[in-house]
C-alpha cells in the first residue's frame, strides 16, 4: 500500500509587584541582561544555538553604542533542561541585578523563570517555549513570548494532516510528559479528530528517555496510519533514530509535532526526507527577507553555521526588548511592558505583532516539508516551504485562550 | 502465540542491530576530552574565558576544568598527568624539564599581572629588611626580585627574604602580619588597596610589572595525539584574549567581571577595577613567549640554584599550533 510505502515523516515544527530597582548591583554605565538557557541535557543544542544568537545581538548594540546610554553586560547560567534549576537560576539573575531575564528552551524551564520574573518585577522575554501554557493559563504580565505554540502548530498542520491521512486516519501518539508535550498532543488530537481521525494510542515518555524501544513495539501493534511524535531536542534524535531502525515508516507515517534545525541536521535529509512539519522562522528565510538575511549573515560570520529557530528566538527577544527600551526612554519595567504591549515591527519577516491581552507574538507559521538528498544543496538545507498561514488565523482567539494578565500597577 | 513468538524474535534483531544501546545524543563522532587546570588569578582569564566558549561551541571535545589552590598543586597534578594542559610558571615548566617530565611550551595567554604591595607608601628600597610574600621560591615573581634587586645591593636572605605563600591564604597572611610585603599575582593587590591596608612600591613599573609570567603548557603525549583539540583550545584561547582586551576597552572589564565568578569567585568591582587599570601592567595580547625572556629567567634560576642548569628550548617550544591559532584570529 502506497501510504505506508513513502513512509511519511509529518513534523510540525513550532516548538504585589516586589519592584526590584532597575539595575541594582551594577554600575551606571551597564545594565546586566540574565540568559538562562539548557547548555547541558536533552535540550542543549537549543540552548547552545540561543545563548550564541543572544552574545551576537548584545555584541551588535554594544557596538552601536548600547541601549540609552547603557551598555549591556550578561551572566550565563545553565538550566541544566530542569525547570528547578530554571527557577533557581532565575532567582539568582534577578538578585545579582538582571534587569532582564530571558532563556529556557523547555516549556516548564520557561513558565518557572516567568514566575520568579513576575513576583521580582523583573520583564522575561521568554525563548524556546512552544506550550500552549505559557502564554495560556501560566502567562503573566512580565513575560513576553515570540516562539508560536502547540495551538498555532496544530491549526496550522491540521489541512495538511488530513490531507496525507484521510479524514478517517488512526493516530498513535508518544509525548513527552510535562507541559509542552501535553499541551501540544492535546492540540494536535483535537485537530485531526475534529477532522475524524481516530486516536488509537497515547503514550507519555519522560524526559531524557534513552530507548523507545518498548513504547514503539506497541504503536507497531495498534497499527495507526501515522505516528506522531511529540518529543524534541535529543530526545527526538533518538526516538526517530530507533524508528528508523525498525522500520516503521515503511508500516506507517510519522509525524514529528515540533523540529528544530539542530535536531534534523544530525539526521540528515536521507531521514528527513519527505517529513511534514512546520516552523515559525527558518534559515531559509533569508532568501526572501532582509531582516532575515542580516541575522543569519551575522550568526554565520560568527559562528560558521546557520541558526536554528530557537536563536531567531533569541535575537527577536533582545533586540525587541531594547527596541521598546528605547521607545519608553526607560529601562523602568512598567513602562517597558507599555512599549511592548500591541507593538508592531517588522524584524525577520513581514510586520509582526506582540498581542497585548496575552503577550503572544503573532507572526506566521510556515508548513514545510524535508527535502531528499539530491534537492539539498548542504548540511543545513533540509526544508522547503509548502504553504504559509497568517499568525492571526492560526492563534487562540480570546474564548480560546481567556487569560486574565496581572494588573500592571 | 505466534505474535509473541514474532515480538521476541523481532526484539532480539533490535539488540543484535543495536538499537537498545542507542546513544543519548545523536553522538557520531567519538568525545575527545582535554583535563584543564587553572589557578584563581586574572592571568589565568583567558583559559575559563575560552572554556565557556569552547565549551559551548565544541560539542566533540569534553573540556574538564579543575580549578587549582595553587601553583604547586597545578604543577603536582601536571606532573602526574592528572592534567593536560595549564599556564605554568615559565620556571616550573624548565624545572619540570630537566625533571624528564615531558612537556611542552605551546604559547602564552597574559603577560605582567603581579605586583608589590607594601604597608608603608615607599620605594623599592624600602623593601629592606622585610619578608615578601611570593607565590613560590621558585616562582617567576622571586626571580624576579632577584633580578632587579641583586644591582640594588639588595641581596636576597640578607636585605629582603621572601617565601612561599598560597593563593588560598594571600590576604590572611598578609592581614595577620605573617608577611610584611608581597609580590602576587593579581587580584591580591587590588584586594589590600581597596580594604586600604597597602599601597603599591613605587617605582616598580616596567621594572617588576608587565614582565612575562606563565606559558601554555602541556603534556607532550597528549600533544602528539590531539592536535586538533590543541589547535581548538588554542584557537579559544586567542579568542578569548581578544574578547577579555575588548571588554576592558569597552565595558571596562564589566563582562570579565561577571564572567570570572564562577570559576575565580571575587568580587565583580575588584577585577573590574584590577582589569580597567591594568594593575601589573596585564596584557592579554602576547601569544608566542620569546626565547630571550625565557632565558633570562632561566640563567637567573641557574644561579639561584633553583635548576641545575639551562634547557634546550628547541626541544620545549612547540608554538606551531599557537601560531595557526594567531593568524585564524
Amino acid at each position: 500500500m502506497k501510504r505506508f510505502v513513502s513512509g511519511f515523516f509529518l513534523v510540525v515544527l513550532s516548538l504585589s509587584f516586589s519592584f526590584y530597582p532597575s539595575g541594582q548591583a551594577l554600575s551606571s554605565e551597564t545594565v546586566l541582561f540574565g540568559l538562562n538557557v539548557p547548555l547541558s541535557g536533552s535540550y542543549s543544542l537549543q540552548g547552545e544555538d540561543q545563548l550564541k544568537a543572544y552574545k551576537l545581538a548584545i555584541d551588535i548594540i554594544n557596538q552601536q553604542g548600547g541601549v540609552i546610554g547603557k551598555k549591556i553586560v550578561y551572566s550565563v547560567r545553565d538550566t541544566e533542561t530542569n525547570a528547578a534549576v530554571a527557577r533557581k537560576n532565575a532567582k539568582e539573575a534577578i538578585a545579582e541585578g538582571a534587569i532582564m531575564v530571558t532563556g529556557g528552551s523547555a516549556s516548564d524551564e520557561a513558565i518557572a523563570q516567568a514566575e520568579e520574573c513576575q513576583a521580582a518585577g523583573v520583564v522575561f522575554m521568554a525563548g524556546l517555549t512552544h506550550s500552549n501554557d505559557t502564554t495560556g493559563k501560566d502567562a503573566h504580565r512580565h513575560t513576553f513570548r515570540w516562539y508560536n505554540n502547540g495551538h498555532q502548530t496544530a491549526k496550522a498542520m491540521a489541512a495538511g494532516l488530513v490531507n496525507k491521512f484521510g479524514k478517517e486516519a488512526k493516530y498513535a501518539f508518544l509525548y513527552a510528559d510535562y507541559t509542552w508535550g501535553i499541551t501540544l498532543q492535546k492540540s494536535v488530537q483535537e485537530v485531526v479528530e475534529k477532522a475524524g481521525g481516530k486516536t488509537v494510542l497515547n503514550i507519555p515518555t519522560e524526559l531524557g528517555k534513552k530507548s523507545y524501544v518498548s513504547d514503539l513495539l506497541k504503536v507497531k501493534q495498534a497499527k495507526p496510519d501515522a505516528l506522531v511524535l511529540v518529543h524534541f531536542g535529543k530526545d527526538m534524535i533518538n526516538c526517530i533514530k530507533q524508528v528508523n531502525q525498525m522500520n516503521l515508516g515503511k508500516e506507517m507515517a510519522i509525524v514529528v509535532p515540533l523540529m528544530e534545525i539542530h535536531m534534523a541536521q544530525p539526521l540528515g535529509p536521507a531521514i528527513m526526507q519527505g517529513i511534514l512539519t512546520s516552523k515559525c522562522w527558518y534559515h531559509g528565510l533569508s532568501e526572501k527577507y532582509e531582516g532575515s538575511k542580516k541575522f543569519v549573515d551575522a550568526f554565520e560570520a560568527a559562528y560558521h553555521k546557520k541558526p536554528g529557530n530557537s536563536a531567531a528566538t533569541a535575537w527577536v527577544n533582545i533586540f525587541q526588548y531594547t527596541d521598546a527600551v528605547k521607545r519608553a526612554g526607560s529601562f523602568d519595567h512598567v513602562k517597558v511592558i507599555k512599549a511592548l504591549e500591541g507593538h508592531k515591527f517588522t524584524l525577520l519577516v513581514d510586520e509582526e505583532y506582540w498581542r497585548d491581552w496575552d503577550h503572544q507574538g503573532i507572526h506566521p507559521t510556515f508548513v514545510m516539508e524535508g527535502k531528499t538528498p539530491a534537492e539539498s544543496k548542504d548540511e543545513w538545507d533540509l526544508f522547503k516551504i509548502i504553504s504559509v498561514h497568517k499568525g492571526d488565523d492560526v492563534a487562540r482567539t480570546k474564548q480560546e485562550n481567556p487569560v486574565k494578565l496581572e494588573p500592571l500597577e | 502465540m505466534i505474535r509473541i513468538i514474532k515480538q521476541v524474535i523481532f526484539l532480539v534483531f533490535l539488540i543484535t542491530q543495536g538499537s537498545l544501546a542507542w546513544p543519548a545524543t545523536q553522538g557520531t563522532r567519538p568525545i575527545q576530552e582535554i583535563r584543564i587546570g587553572y589557578v584563581p588569578i586574572l592571568s589565568q582569564l583567558p583559559l575559563v574565558v575560552s572554556y565557556e566558549d569552547l565549551g559551548i561551541s565544541n560539542r566533540s571535545v569534553k573540556i574538564i576544568m579543575t580549578r587549582f589552590g595553587s601553583f604547586n598543586g597545578l604543577e603536582a597534578a601536571m606532573r602526574v598527568q592528572a592534567i593536560d594542559f595549564a599556564s605554568l610558571p615559565v620556571i616550573t615548566v624548565l624545572k619540570m624539564k630537566i625533571n624528564g617530565i615531558d612537556v611542552k611550551i605551546v604559547g602564552q595567554c597574559s603577560a605582567g599581572g603581579s605586583r608589590l604591595v607594601t604597608r608603608n607608601k615607599g620605594g623599592l628600597k624600602d623593601i629592606r629588611g622585610l619578608l615578601i610574600g611570593v607565590p613560590d621560591l621558585e616562582s617567576n615573581e622571586n626571580l624576579l626580585l632577584s633580578l632587579v634587586f641583586s644591582p640594588m645591593d639588595m641581596r636576597l636572605g640578607i636585605e629582603y627574604k621572601t617565601i612561599g605563600i598560597s593563593l588560598g591564604t594571600v590576604i590572611e597572611d598578609y592581614t595577620g602580619n605573617r608577611i610584611d610585603s608581597m609580590f602576587m599575582p593579581e587580584p591580591f593587590g587590588t584586594i589590600i588597596e581597596n580594604r586600604k591596608i597597602g599601597f603599591m612600591a613605587e617605582g616598580q613599573k616596567d621594572v617588576l610589572t608587565g614582565k612575562f609570567l606563565t606559558v601554555l603548557t602541556i603534556n607532550s603525549s597528549f600533544l602528539n595525539k590531539n592536535k586538533n583539540i590543541v589547535s581548538a583550545c588554542l584557537e579559544s584561547i586567542v579568542k578569548a584574549c581578544g574578547f577579555i582586551e575588548k571588554d576592558i576597552k569597552d565595558l571596562k572589564a564589566k563582562q570579565v567581571s561577571i564572567l570570572q565568578k564562577k570559576y575565580f569567585d571575587y568580587d565583580e568591582d575588584i577585577i573590574a577595577s584590577s582589569l580597567e587599570n591594568r594593575k601589573g601592567e596585564i596584557s592579554f595580547t602576547k601569544f608566542l613567549p620569546e626565547k630571550k625572556e625565557i632565558n633570562r629567567f632561566s640563567e637567573e634560576a641557574v644561579k639561584m640554584k633553583i635548576l641545575t642548569h639551562s634547557v634546550n628550548l628547541d626541544d620545549l617550544l612547540s608554538l606551531e599550533i599557537m601560531k595557526q591559532a594567531m593568524e585564524k584570529k
